[in-house]
């Protein structure tokens, strides 16, 4: 057990836990943030999508040392208050969630990719989303999100 | 809005309301007691809340005039917490922006809730617009009442009663209280469709906000105080003195391994460690059969007499027709169900109490089988549905739930159980492997004489000892086929032996039988010389015929295409719609085709998919597009890869790098056409879109390589 320091969605947090255990688990059991999903636990569904410095990575293999006074940025933490990110706007414009359980993720990924690449190219959108399974097969509406939300 | 977690703390708040809900007259809490209109007997809202107008158990209008609608079935993705909420709110007239859908907990006061077989709209529609539409009525009866005006001039307008010839106007909010004095009317009129406002409308889903903020709560968000997190491991009993619990048991964060008729569950303080625990756990030792033995039970099961499903004329031993004219085998794979969140569920067990949330598809199944197990009273147990990350049919298996509840019972805390996604493929019930032998004889004049289909597959109701007879679904989607032919038979050869467990998977004996039923189409159409729409046109009529000619118009049937492209169609009724779809598929190069061998199919991409459904009246038509285009996904999940391999008895895949599933950039342009059809009754949906798009697909690819696979999935999977 070790006690490590990081910011989660703007505010510190100090847990202590096993070293090993992935920041997905930090954030869902101790701090509570289910928004964040667990789906393969092995990096391959992209369920547990979240951003640290800005940039998007798999937490269900993310150890906590390598984000001890870091910044984390949920899905909880994605909206500037009651206003929605463009990305979440553009996906309840487009309909795009079925079920819901990958969406934070998909939507976690949107919103880094629009950040980098305002103006994705196709192939910058399949390599940003390739990564995350949706079982309900919202695929095609994510794609149609993604460039609404490129537009605005 | 907060469905999940206003739902939750409803029914904690409950285990404090019992002596109330019992002064109240009710059996219990979560009990109550189904007469006629389904009067509840008890607190749906703790603390209670004043609901002035609630004739009905299924919605109430609140003092402000928002309604509340309780949703009697599972919101899996398929859109139930929209769509039966819209169905009260037309007939009511309530503005759409105050409707709020709640996850009813089991109670038989909601009638029967096991969300399955496509059928929640076709059996709540009437109900539940009756529900609202007696409400209108009382609403309207008050305002003529308070306004001393005769109650046939009034009409409303949504949330008001309007008296016409004044054209003076109350709130429902201002009503609802003197609304719910009244008698509840018996059978009102329903509005005519011509004056739907929102059937047919496409109104945004309403539990969409929820789910892209991280507010929506899964059965895999649930938290109790004092809970403890498990994950199992399934062995067969003798296994488990030879395992080495130890290293387990070392892991910080384990609390202990305990062991079940199930097998092992390991507990502990977070779910990292119980996860963690489980994976240094071996692999059980089963004797699984391989696909070289499973055929081999299935092609001994041709040689026994099997059943009788279909036989035209009726009753007729089929005649010698002589040698068909064509004969094919087909091959379909089992296959898991990969639902996205992996299974669990969350109970807590007290003395004369149980407690469970849960992403199931049969909370009442639930509810009862659990009672039974505990020897409690089905007052004393309460089971509240979350939200479910996919259902698929999975969710309608009770073992997390059995598990949670066995494990809670023993350690006396709250337990949220979750099986890890190597767990769930290894342990589901699996859609059933079957071979089919199909034979056709055409006539002279090309009609279509003799249909001839025997499917061997094993059964998932047989997987009772108790079951006899035919089981129906392992030959639906056989059986009433559009095509007539003069003599006809279905047969099915139960296999013996086969040793999987199995389950309902989306569509169930549809997802097969398609398979074999619409490649064979075009495998007579070829025979025939004929293109293959125009086969299937001249030999069916009525809703296949117009689902038909629909998707020739709208796919282009008959433009040409690139060398490496080509289309194949399939139409398949089934849950009471009709499904029609035109694939479109490419390859990098086709090879010059050896036609003995089967083509490399390297490259493969499905480019389109245009398809024509006939829902009958779509309730929610961009609902019915979702699910269509979720259907391709998942059918072509399954078309491409879907396969359970076993070696050496044990099942081979362990999560998605070996279990592969249709990716982002593998999704094709899915283009729906929706008949318009308002004065039909709705069809089923969430399902229809899974069965014809296999052999669509199949004859496409024949179509453009010159080679028919007779066997899914068409793509070798990951070793």
């Amino acid at each position: 057990m070790t006690v490590r320091t990081f910011r989660v969605n703007g505010g510190p947090r100090t847990v202590d836990v096993p070293d090993d255990m992935p920041l997905l688990w930090v954030l869902r059991d101790v701090l509570g943030l289910t928004g964040t999903k667990y789906g393969c636990g092995a990096q391959l569904c992209g369920a547990c999508t979240v951003w640290v410095d800005g940039e998007p990575v798999r937490s269900c293999g993310l150890p906590l040392p390598s984000i001890e006074g870091r910044e984390v940025t949920t899905i909880e933490g994605l909206a500037d208050g009651e206003r929605l990110h463009p990305v979440q706007r553009a996906f309840v414009d487009c309909q795009v969630p079925q079920c819901g359980y990958c969406q934070s993720g998909q939507v976690m990924s949107a919103a880094a990719l629009l950040r980098k690449h305002p103006k994705p190219t196709p192939e910058q959108v399949n390599q940003a989303m390739n990564g995350h399974i949706c079982r309900c097969g919202t695929y095609g509406r994510i794609r149609k999100a993604i460039e609404r939300a490129a537009e605005t | 809005m907060k469905i999940g977690k206003v739902d939750r703390r409803t029914l904690l708040a409950l285990a404090g309301a019992t002596t109330a809900a019992g002064a109240a007259g009710a059996t219990g809490i979560a009990l109550g007691v189904y007469q006629g209109r389904r009067w509840e007997h008890w607190a749906k809202r703790v603390p209670p809340r004043p609901e002035p107008l609630s004739p009905s158990v299924f919605w109430a209008l609140d003092p402000e005039g928002a309604l509340s609608v309780w949703v009697p079935r599972s919101e899996m993705g398929q859109g139930v917490l929209t769509s039966l909420p819209l169905l009260v709110a037309e007939e009511l007239d309530v503005p759409w922006e105050r409707v709020r859908p709640i996850r009813a907990i089991a109670n038989p006061n909601f009638g029967f809730m096991l969300t399955a077989v496509s059928k929640s709209i076709r059996v709540l529609f009437t109900e539940l617009r009756q529900a609202g539409a007696r409400g209108r009525v009382m609403l309207i009866q008050a305002a003529a009442e308070a306004w001393r005006v005769d109650p046939s001039r009034c009409t409303t307008e949504p949330g008001f009663v309007v008296h016409r010839p004044s054209g003076r106007r109350a709130a429902y909010a201002d009503l609802a209280e003197a609304a719910g004095r009244l008698a509840i009317p018996d059978e009102v009129p329903l509005k005519r469709p011509q004056e739907f406002r929102l059937i047919g409308a496409s109104p945004p889903r309403l539990d969409i906000p929820d789910k892209l903020t991280g507010a929506a709560e899964f059965g895999a968000d649930v938290k109790l105080p004092g809970m403890r997190y498990a994950s199992v491991r399934h062995f067969p009993p003798e296994q488990i003195p030879q395992l080495d619990l130890a290293e387990v048991r070392a892991i910080p964060g384990v609390l202990g391994v305990e062991v079940f008729d199930f097998g092992l569950a390991v507990v502990g303080e977070h779910t990292w460690a119980v996860l963690k625990g489980a994976d240094v756990l071996p692999q059980a030792d089963t004797d699984f059969q391989d696909a070289e033995t499973q055929d081999a039970r299935l092609r001994e099961a041709f040689e026994r007499p099997g059943l009788t499903a279909e036989s035209e004329p009726k009753d007729a031993p089929f005649p010698d027709l002589g040698p068909p004219t064509v004969q094919a085998e087909y091959r379909l794979p089992y296959l898991p169900h990969l639902v996205m969140e992996p299974p669990n569920a969350t109970a807590w067990v007290e003395p004369n109490r149980c407690r469970i949330w849960a992403p199931t598809q049969s909370p009442r199944g639930v509810h009862f089988s659990i009672a039974d197990a505990l020897g409690l009273e089905r007052s004393q147990v309460e089971v509240q549905p979350t939200l479910l990350g996919t259902g698929f049919g999975r969710r309608a298996d009770k073992r997390e739930v059995q598990q949670a509840v066995q494990i809670s019972q023993r350690i006396g805390r709250p337990v949220h159980v979750i099986w890890s996604r190597s767990e769930d493929i290894r342990n589901d019930g699996y859609r059933p492997v079957n071979l089919h032998r199909m034979e056709g004889w055409l006539d002279g004049d090309r009609a279509l004489k003799g249909w001839r289909h025997r499917v061997a597959s094993p059964s998932i109701l047989a997987q009772d000892p108790a079951f006899e007879g035919l089981d129906g679904l392992v030959v639906e989607g056989a059986i009433e086929r559009p095509y007539a032919a003069q003599h006809s038979e279905v047969r099915w050869h139960p296999p013996l032996e086969l040793n999987l467990r199995l389950g309902f998977w989306r569509s169930v004996g549809h997802s097969y039988n398609a398979f074999a039923v619409e490649c064979f189409v075009d495998e007579l159409a070829a025979a025939a010389g004929e293109d293959p729409a125009r086969f299937r046109l001249a030999r069916t009529n009525g809703r296949h015929a117009e689902v038909l000619k629909t998707l020739v118009e709208a796919s282009d049937w008959d433009a040409p295409l690139p060398e490496n492209r080509a289309r194949g169609m399939a139409v398949h009724g089934s849950f009471g719609s009709v499904v029609g779809y035109c694939v479109e598929v490419s390859l990098p190069a086709v090879a010059s085709a050896d036609p003995g061998e089967a083509p490399a199919l390297d490259g493969l991409r499905v480019e389109r998919v245009v398809c024509a459904v006939d829902c009958g009246l779509a309730v929610h038509p961009d609902g019915v597009r979702a699910q269509i285009e979720g259907a391709v996904a998942f059918a072509l999940s399954a078309a491409l890869y879907g396969d359970l391999p076993v070696k050496e008895g044990r099942i081979r895949p362990s999560n998605f790098h070996d279990a592969p599933v249709l990716r982002f950039d593998e999704m094709p342009d899915v283009e729906v056409h929706i008949s318009n059809r308002p004065d039909a009754p709705p069809g089923g949906v969430g399902e229809i879109g899974v069965p014809p798009l296999f052999p669509a697909l199949a004859n496409a690819v024949t179509r453009l390589t010159g080679h028919r696979p007779r066997r899914l999935p068409l793509l070798a999977r990951v070793d």
